[in-house]
């Protein structure tokens, strides 16, 4: 089983990340879920098609997903250093972060 | 995400949507198609981000309430088109046609729907997972997983598909109870079916009261009624024909059954509920009547020592504190038929083969005084206590192995025989006679560990005896028979007895009894010091004197005395023993050897201890003789009295030892007064040695009997023991059991005074019911003082000026320093 896993943006970028750091995203978690006994496409292919988010603003989504997984891990005492980020694309991200529910 | 304002002058790009916005009633048909791919398992070839994206977008154009309805819809027309085609013909043919096997596959398609509508729906519920966050949330709806459960329920169990037979749900719960009573028959069931349904059963709230589960509903009130009823109609075929201890163990079998048949398949509240009923119908309601089968009840289970048995219906009946008390009283009630079983025949050997045994309640008190048949008198009493002993260990091996050592049963057990034991007026006397025996005779051929089970058991009875100063008096009189005589036969066993006792009453119960083995320490140290000095020739025989200290004795008044062993070269030999007493020297010793070794003695003993005074006792000693008849010569062992006797044959006139004495002639020598001496001459002349002879030749002694020294007596033996009366401890006769009564109860009469002055001491003023009760709350751990003695007591105390009664009430006492 692949530890990977691809996102594909609306406008063709291709993005591959550890299924681990992907999976900071319920969203993404529970397209790649096969406990209740059926797989979807996205399960079976390890490859994630988002139609609507540009390759731009997934960039800065798998970047932020990293992000989270270096920083979120429980016990954690290292300081935390700022997220940044290009302001034109903040509601951009707000809306994928909310879409991703991360 | 955290802003950052990298480049303050920037603009912010809105978002733009790369798809255009399509109708929403189209965007959930989508959805729509997508349930129904699921529910056939086709789930792998939907993409969840579509879905996914369909819901985000329908939530965000405000159509949650929309999305959400119409789901319920689909779910419902799901669940009806479901139950149409894959549920009701097995729902009806199971009606129709209740077997095993048709209820098998209508629970099983129950089952497999609501799994596969779980699994669905759990899919369901991940893709929609932005609906439930971002609109359910808000509006305060059920989530959609819950949504669907409560579709299920409606929309299949309470769906009322057609005439007859009531809901489906109604139908699943017939069907389980169906297979349960199969399964109680001895039919082969799927349990996992079962236990898919209570699962499912369990998992959905009911309707109404939705602090309810469904389970708890439709199904679990049914299964206990129904269990009830079946219980009921079974306990009552079995206790027709069926023993208890069949009963008990197809009982425990029931419950074990249950117990096991919940944990497979129901829900685990029903275990508590389930066993209530059971309990109810196959204990409770026939508590009694199981313990009272004809033929086959608890007393044939404890007569057969059922041990097994009994274990398994004191399970079934001690979680239930009412049958728990009826098994203890049945209990109770044996140990008390057989306990007075073995005192009545105790009591009917007592009172006499006149009356051939068979009338228990004769009373000991009536038992004729003649010593014919007192050896076999004694046997029995100690048979009673070994059969009472014997008793109380096969119930404590049912306590221990039976009973799982439940402290109920314990105190069951011990109320039976403290009411056994105490019923037997002579409980102390024979309790005592008992341990005599024991430590005089029976120790040497049992093992110790069979010594310490001995003394424990005799000390547990001990503790059950309520008049354990009767038990003190006693005891202290076999002690000094066994203590003077030297017929204890282990010291260890004499000192662990004691110190057992001491554990259970205290060191004042004992205070006594270490009194007396410290006496004959001291008496035996004294001894060996006297032998050493320039006095001891004095003595002119071998002497040996027991020095006790009155308080601490029995008060030797039927048969008491003092003791001693001695020899001379000449043809008698004497032994002395004295006891410092108050009582005056009454009997007189015949003048010479004897006379002058008690005066040295006297003179030696006083010079070291001055300040004390020896009263001497001789009814307890006894000697050792050297005597010549004819040609032959004989060693006699007799007692002190024995001897007095027979040196009046001697002294007065040596060449004739033929000469004649009367019965009151010897009395009037040497004082020994009239039943002992009666006693005394009987053994010497009427016994198994003739070493006088008597005219006329009977077996009773009258004043006016005269006797002779026989000369003629022969026998294999050298040394010859002349039975001694007073040396075997024997069950008393009636006389001498009032005689010991008047001085227990003397005895008690001071103690109840002792512990109404202690009381009134400490309290100043009582009321008369509270100083009662706190003088027997007091004297209870020696004996049970009756009411009536205590106002005895008390008035004795008022005539004496220790108590004062109160002016202005007569009920309350002062008490007078």
């Amino acid at each position: 089983m692949s530890t990977t896993v691809k996102l594909v943006s609306g406008d063709g970028f291709t993005f591959i990340l550890d299924k681990a750091v992907a999976e900071h995203s319920p969203t993404i978690r529970n397209m790649l879920d096969v406990s209740h006994g059926g797989a979807f496409t996205e399960a079976l292919t390890n490859e994630i098609k988002f139609p609507e988010i540009k390759g731009k603003v997934l960039e800065k989504v798998c970047q932020y997903l990293y992000y989270k997984h270096r920083y979120a891990a429980e016990g954690s005492t290292d300081r935390v250093p700022e997220f940044k980020f290009d302001l034109e694309l903040s509601l951009e991200l707000l809306m994928a972060a909310d879409y991703l529910d991360c | 995400m955290p802003l950052a304002n990298k480049r303050p002058g920037g603009r912010i790009l809105p978002p733009r949507r790369l798809i255009p916005q399509i109708e929403p009633h189209q965007q959930f048909e989508k959805i729509a198609l997508a349930i129904n791919e699921i529910y056939k398992h086709n789930v792998s070839q939907l993409s969840f981000e579509e879905y996914y994206r369909t819901a985000y977008n329908l939530v965000l154009s405000k159509n949650g309430p929309l999305l959400y309805n119409s789901l319920r819809t689909v779910l419902e027309t799901h669940m009806r088109e479901s139950v149409e085609r894959d549920i009701l013909q097995h729902a009806h043919t199971a009606d129709s046609n209740p077997t095993i096997e048709n209820n098998e596959a209508f629970l099983f398609s129950v089952r497999l729907l609501w799994s596969e509508h779980v699994t669905a729906m759990l899919m369901i519920k991940d893709i929609l997972m932005y609906v439930d966050n971002v609109y359910v949330k808000t509006a305060h709806l059920p989530s959609i997983y819950e949504m669907g459960m409560c579709v299920f329920r409606d929309s299949v169990l309470l769906s009322s598909t057609d005439g007859g037979g009531g809901g489906l749900g109604t139908r699943v719960a017939k069907a389980v109870l169906h297979q349960i009573s199969g399964e109680r028959n001895g039919e082969e069931i799927n349990r996992s079916t079962l236990q898919g349904i209570s699962n499912m059963l369990v998992e959905l709230a009911d309707t109404a009261n939705p602090m309810k589960t469904v389970y708890e509903v439709i199904l679990e009130p049914q299964l206990l009624s129904e269990s009830r009823v079946y219980y009921r109609d079974m306990a009552a075929l079995r206790i027709k024909t069926m023993g208890a201890s069949e009963y008990a163990r197809a009982a425990q079998a029931n419950f074990d059954a249950e117990a096991g048949r919940v944990q497979a398949y129901l829900a685990l509240t029903t275990a508590e509920l389930l066993r209530g009923v059971l309990q109810d119908e196959l204990v409770t309601a026939y508590a009694p009547d199981i313990l009272t089968i004809p033929d086959d009840g608890l007393t044939q289970m404890l007569d057969r020592r059922d041990i097994p048995a009994l274990g398994v219906l004191y399970s079934i009946y001690s979680p239930l504190p009412q049958p728990l008390g009826i098994l203890r009283s049945g209990v109770m009630n044996h140990i008390l038929a057989l306990g007075g079983q073995i005192t009545a025949s105790l009591l009917a050997s007592d009172s006499g083969e006149a009356k051939n045994g068979d009338t228990p309640q004769a009373k000991p008190e009536a038992a004729p005084d003649a010593s014919l048949g007192i050896a076999a008198k004694t046997a029995m009493a100690l048979r009673w206590v070994q059969d009472v002993l014997a008793l109380y260990d096969i119930y404590d091996e049912f306590f221990h192995k039976s009973f799982n050592e439940g402290t109920s049963m314990r105190s069951a057990i011990n109320d039976a025989f403290i009411e056994v034991i105490n019923a037997n007026s002579r409980a102390p006397e024979l309790l005592s006679l008992f341990m005599d025996d024991n430590l005089k005779n029976g120790l040497k051929r049992k093992a110790e560990q069979d010594v310490d089970h001995l003394l424990e058991r005799s000390v547990l009875m001990f503790r059950l005896l309520k008049n354990k100063d009767a038990f003190e008096h006693y005891y202290k009189i076999h002690l000094a028979r066994r203590l003077l005589f030297a017929r204890s036969e282990s010291d260890d066993a004499e000192h662990s007895l004691v110190s057992k006792l001491k554990v259970e009453c205290g060191s004042q119960f004992t205070l006594k009894l270490e009194g007396m083995f410290k006496d004959m320490q001291l008496s035996t140290d004294m001894a060996r010091e006297l032998r050493g000095s320039s006095e001891y020739p004095a003595l002119g025989l071998d002497l040996n004197v027991s020095v006790l200290t009155p308080t601490f004795w029995p008060a030797m008044a039927p048969a008491p005395a003092p003791q001693s062993s001695s020899q001379t070269a000449g043809e008698q030999s004497a032994a002395t023993n004295g006891k410092r007493d108050d009582d005056p020297m009454s009997v007189v010793l015949p003048s010479g050897v004897l006379s002058d070794s008690v005066d040295a003695f006297s003179a030696y003993y006083l010079k070291h201890h001055s300040g004390r005074r020896l009263t001497w006792q001789y009814a307890m000693g006894n000697a050792d003789l050297k005597v010549q008849f004819g040609a032959r010569s004989h060693e006699l062992n007799v007692s002190t009295y024995q001897m007095i006797i027979l040196l009046l044959f001697v002294d007065s006139d040596t060449s004739s030892l033929a000469k004649a004495l009367t019965t009151a002639k010897i009395q009037t020598l040497t004082h020994i007064p009239e039943e002992p001496l009666a006693r005394q001459l009987q053994s010497l002349a009427c016994g198994k040695y003739r070493i006088l002879n008597k005219t006329p030749k009977s077996r009773d002694v009258s004043p006016t009997d005269s006797f002779t020294f026989n000369m003629d007596f022969k026998s294999p033996q050298y040394r010859i023991r002349i039975p001694v009366v007073s040396a075997r401890s024997n069950i008393e006769t009636g006389k001498e059991k009032a005689a010991s009564q008047a001085v227990i109860g003397q005895e008690r009469l001071y103690l109840i005074e002792a512990a109404i002055v202690r009381i009134m001491k400490t309290r100043k003023q009582m009321l008369h019911d509270a100083l009662v009760n706190e003088t027997i709350s007091q004297l209870s751990s020696r004996f049970l003082p009756s009411s009536k003695m205590i106002k005895e007591g008390i008035g004795k105390l008022l005539d004496r000026e220790y108590l004062q009664r109160s002016p202005e009430n007569p009920r309350l006492y002062n008490y007078l320093a």
